[in-house]
């Protein structure tokens, strides 16, 4: 009956790593359904954390934001924007804060130049900031300030050059390679002293941030809709000209994801606000996901939460503590059986650290050999029953973790009704049915498949049946007892400390189950010390 | 034979690495115009309850991917005790469904079947991977939802509203293994006791809770068996939505037999609307030596920066699946208005949630989604909620202040 244990390893290997590269594929796809169904009989554009305003032209879009934002503060002047116009356009619009600690120097003249202006622009509107603009070897504004304030000169050498700066005394360039890179940066960037950049980094947590998005191609557009820097705090960022984002813009964004303590309820909140035509259906879906406000825990799908992280290292380092076993038993200890070998494997999966620590204890001894090819170790009473634990968690601990997956895959089975109603009506729910399962499984495989042929090897002068019963007490018990540490924190986990219950596809589900099965262990240890010292169990293998 | 395993998930692996690029999104819909953006609030102009709610659930659900598509879809016919009470109970996780009506002669539209199969349910993991809930429609349409689009469709029939919230309050409890201690109580018999349960039917598809009816003057026995079912230290806790002309002193009484009683309501639907938005109640439920468990009821909220489903408590057919916006996307309470006004108590508790300016880079935001179209919520009114959400100031309006007195701008005999 060799065959079963590495029939059940396989099963267990199949099973989880199937689900793992299901999740790394569903984090891996962006918007795979945006161009089959997603579009079809929409009626509007817009979605809960995009709003589009889709336009004919600039004029259009500036005529329709004229009464859309009324607001004395946010109100541009009355001309359309233009190519041709669009620098009086924004100095006519502005108004300058006579207390304003910067200046902003950006190239002027054509629609390429405004491409890589509107970003600063925004900020230039929403601060009240002073512009100058470079224009065929001009600085057009330049009388307006004065030289001891702070400037900022944004775009490359080649639109505004280092020698028409040198009487300006402190100067700060901010280039990128693009302007879809400029506006990102400026996004990012703040210096207190001089009130200069929106400082929308990564780990604000806090604040109601507002964007505007466009491309370069349809720069236009952006200035026209540019009140929403002043009545919604709005950045300019940018797409890319073929209607997609860039995986800097979609880092951005995810950084932008707000995580909530109590209820979703709880501010900040962040909106897009799409004025380009030509941006694809598929990024907005993904920037709307995107900034879909998430618990902390894990911070929704794709998003890495805290705990998220911290189990996540906990579920990476068992993968590799499991691979360290595995390897070192194969080319190290020639005598262990493969049974055993794979138990180890299989437990260090799920105990991170302690599974090699226990392993090489365990191995580390002095050995005789009993038989032809059988050998034993001379350990002490914990360390059998360490091992003992081992070599039924190592099976049923997974096992179980498999069961759950399965169930997870398919949906829980549930049952109601007035019948089920009283005390027990939790037993028609989903949580306490997998956990049932869970363990029916897995104690049903791990005694017939690894228990039974495990004990009759070391035992032939036993009878089947009674191999066949102790193993099955022995299992049951022993599992039992990894439950117990088990399910008492996978409940935990799922139904109490984790908001939103994790799916299958989320590594929080994953990771969940690695601890939960680490405390089954440490609570069934204890009780394989009784199973030793009974000598229902062998600790020596 | 390892490698090809290898191999397999490697190129799955590759196959998945998504991208963002496409064709214009920003094209024509046949609603795009009426869907009026300002600085501060966004129509979703439904001309019906059917429509209102597809435009809900395509503002909701992008379904560009699994998760942003749908749990499951809830279906109904256009009955409001029906609706209402599926929004009160089955939208909010672990369901995640908004909700589609039947046409008014219960059958699927066309625009209503391809608005199902566009948002492509992942099922729900606690309840067999169910992708619809059929709420008393026809076994022809669920078999039609079956074959056609091949989802997994759970029903339940009770013409009964009442014993139907019995029968949900027992599904809902073989979701979450718990009957939440916090149950909603609306009046079934009352014109207004939907309307002034709006609010907190709004809370429940934000956070689940319980749902039970009463009539004006008495207490069903499925809303007794509902309430004796939950085992908080104070028996249930209880929010009657409306005050003692809607649901009267004779019942809280008798519901005080098994818990605690609260109302959340005003001097009419609007304030009642008001009150809710600000409405919290936290305390005691349910401890046991290491473990504890508060009671946490309502959004309670009194200050800048939050988002509201504003419209007009009339259309309740369209206002009804309008709660899915507080379960996603910008959370928030449901504020009622009439078409051409903001009723004082509205605008009064607006101007208390009004935004300020809170640092050199930001200022804190309010925003708000305008439901139906013009004929629901006419565009002025639109606007003045705009103002009474944004930063900015608002001019003086000594009209909102009026009372609701004849008027004495005509010479009476």
């Amino acid at each position: 009956m060799k065959w079963t244990y590495p029939i059940v390893a396989f099963t267990i290997f199949f099973v989880l790593g199937f689900g793992l590269v299901n999740l790394i594929k569903e984090d891996l796809e962006v918007a795979p359904w945006a161009g089959s169904t997603a579009t079809e009989g929409r009626l509007i554009s817009h979605t809960k954390n995009v709003t589009r305003l889709v336009n004919a032209s600039p004029a259009d879009l500036h005529a329709y934001l004229k009464t859309a934002i009324p607001y004395e503060e946010a109100q541009t002047t009355n001309m359309a924007p233009s190519e041709e116009n669009w620098q009086d356009f924004f100095i006519a619009s502005l108004n300058v804060n006579p207390e304003a600690r910067h200046v902003i120097i950006l190239p002027g003249g054509d629609k390429k130049a405004l491409a890589w202006s509107l970003p600063a622009l925004y900020y230039a509107y929403f601060y009240g900031s002073p512009v100058i603009f470079y224009n065929n070897g001009e600085l057009i504004g330049r009388e307006n300030v004065t030289n001891a304030m702070q400037a900022y000169v944004l775009g490359t050498e080649q639109m505004v050059p280092d020698e028409v700066l040198s009487d300006f005394g402190d100067v700060e360039r901010i280039s990128a390679n693009s302007p879809q890179q400029l506006a990102l940066k400026l996004a990012e960037y703040r210096d207190e002293e001089t009130e200069f950049g929106w400082g929308r980094e990564v780990d604000r947590d806090n604040g109601y941030f507002h964007y505007v998005l466009t491309t370069p191609e349809d720069a236009l557009e952006g200035l026209a809709a540019i009140p929403y820097a002043v009545s919604n705090n709005a950045s300019l960022l940018y797409a890319e000209e073929d209607g997609g984002i860039s995986g800097e813009l979609d880092r951005y964004a995810f950084a932008q994801r707000a995580d909530w303590f109590v209820t979703p309820s709880e501010g900040p909140f962040r909106h897009f606000w799409f004025v380009s035509n030509r941006i694809s259906y598929a990024a907005q879906g993904r920037l709307d996901f995107s900034l879909e406000k998430a618990e902390y825990a894990s911070m929704g799908p794709i998003a890495l939460g805290d705990t998220e992280a911290l189990l996540s290292i906990f579920f990476i380092w068992g993968i590799a503590s499991a691979l360290f076993v595995w390897i070192h038993s194969l080319y190290f200890l020639p005598m262990v059986n493969m049974p055993i070998k794979i138990g180890w494997t299989l437990a260090s999966l799920l105990l991170p650290v302690l599974g090699p620590v226990l392993y090489i204890n365990s191995y580390r001894r002095p050995a005789k050999e009993v038989d032809d090819g059988d050998w034993r170790w001379i350990r002490s009473h914990n360390q059998q029953s360490a091992t003992a634990t081992i070599m039924g968690f190592g099976y049923g601990a997974p096992l179980m973790i498999v069961v759950g997956f399965i169930l997870v895959w398919f949906g829980f089975p549930i049952f109601f009704g007035e019948g089920m109603e009283g005390t027990f009506f939790w037993l028609g729910a989903g949580m306490p049915i997998m956990m049932i399962a869970m363990y029916i499984f897995a104690v049903l495989i791990a005694w017939a498949l690894v228990q039974y042929p495990m004990k009759k090897s070391m035992m032939p002068g036993m009878s089947a049946k009674k191999i066949s019963k102790m193993a099955l007490i022995t299992t049951a018990l022993s599992m039992l007892a990894v439950s117990l540490g088990m399910m008492s924190v996978s409940w935990y986990m799922f139904m109490n400390k984790i908001p939103m219950m994790p799916k299958e596809d989320d590594v929080l589900w994953f990771a969940s189950m690695w601890l939960a099965s680490f405390i089954g262990f440490l609570v069934a240890w204890p009780f394989n010390w009784i199973f030793i010292r009974k000598q229902l169990k062998p600790g020596n293998v | 034979m390892i490698r090809y395993f290898y191999i397999i998930a490697l190129g799955l692996l590759l196959t998945a690495c998504g991208k963002t690029e496409g064709g214009p999104g920003g094209g024509s819909h046949p609603l795009q115009q009426e869907a009026v953006a300002t600085a501060y609030t966004v129509r979703l102009p439904g001309r019906n309850p059917e429509e209102q709610a597809i435009l809900l659930s395509q503002t909701v659900y992008p379904a560009t991917r699994e998760d942003n598509a749908v749990g499951a879809i809830i279906l109904a016919p256009q009955d409001e005790r029906i609706a209402f009470m599926a929004m009160n109970r089955i939208t909010h996780m672990p369901v995640n469904a908004p909700l589609l009506y039947l046409s008014e002669d219960n059958t699927i539209s066309e625009q209503t079947l391809r608005e199902m199969k566009r948002l492509r349910p992942d099922g729900v993991i606690q309840d067999k991977r169910m992708d619809v809930y059929a709420v008393n429609v026809p076994k022809e349409q669920v078999i039609k939802v079956r074959e056609i689009l091949g989802y997994k469709v759970r029903t339940f029939y009770e013409e009964d509203p009442v014993k139907l919230a019995s029968v949900l309050d027992m599904w809902q409890a073989a979701l979450k293994a718990d009957h939440p201690d916090e149950v909603v109580i609306s009046a079934i018999d009352h014109p207004d006791g939907m309307k002034h349960g709006l609010g907190p039917m709004g809370w429940n598809a934000h956070m689940g809770r319980g749902f039970a009816w009463v009539y004006r003057d008495s207490v069903p026995q499925a809303t007794i068996d509902i309430l004796k079912r939950r085992y908080g230290d104070f028996g249930s806790f209880m929010y009657l939505t409306g005050g003692s002309d809607v649901i009267s002193d004779k019942v809280a009484q008798e519901l005080g037999q098994y818990g605690l009683v609260r109302r959340i309501s005003g001097p009419n639907v609007y304030a009642s609307s008001a009150v809710n938005a600000g409405y919290k109640d936290f305390g005691r439920n349910w401890g046991w030596w290491w473990d504890w468990d508060p009671r946490s009821f309502g959004w309670g909220i009194a200050q800048a920066g939050h988002n509201y489903i504003i419209g007009n408590p009339d259309d309740l057919l369209s206002m009804i699946p309008a709660a899915v916006l507080g379960h996603m996307g910008k959370h928030g309470p449901i504020l009622l208005v009439e078409p051409d006004s903001v009723p004082k108590a509205t605008a009064d508790y607006l101007k208390m949630v009004k935004p300020f300016k809170t640092g050199p880079q930001q200022t804190i935001l309010n925003f708000a989604w305008i439901i139906g179209d013009t004929t629901s919520v006419s565009l002025a009114t639109q606007q003045k909620l705009d103002r009474l959400l944004s930063p900015f100031d608002i001019p003086a309006d000594t009209s909102a202040y009026l009372t609701e007195a004849p008027t004495l701008q005509e010479k009476k005999d």
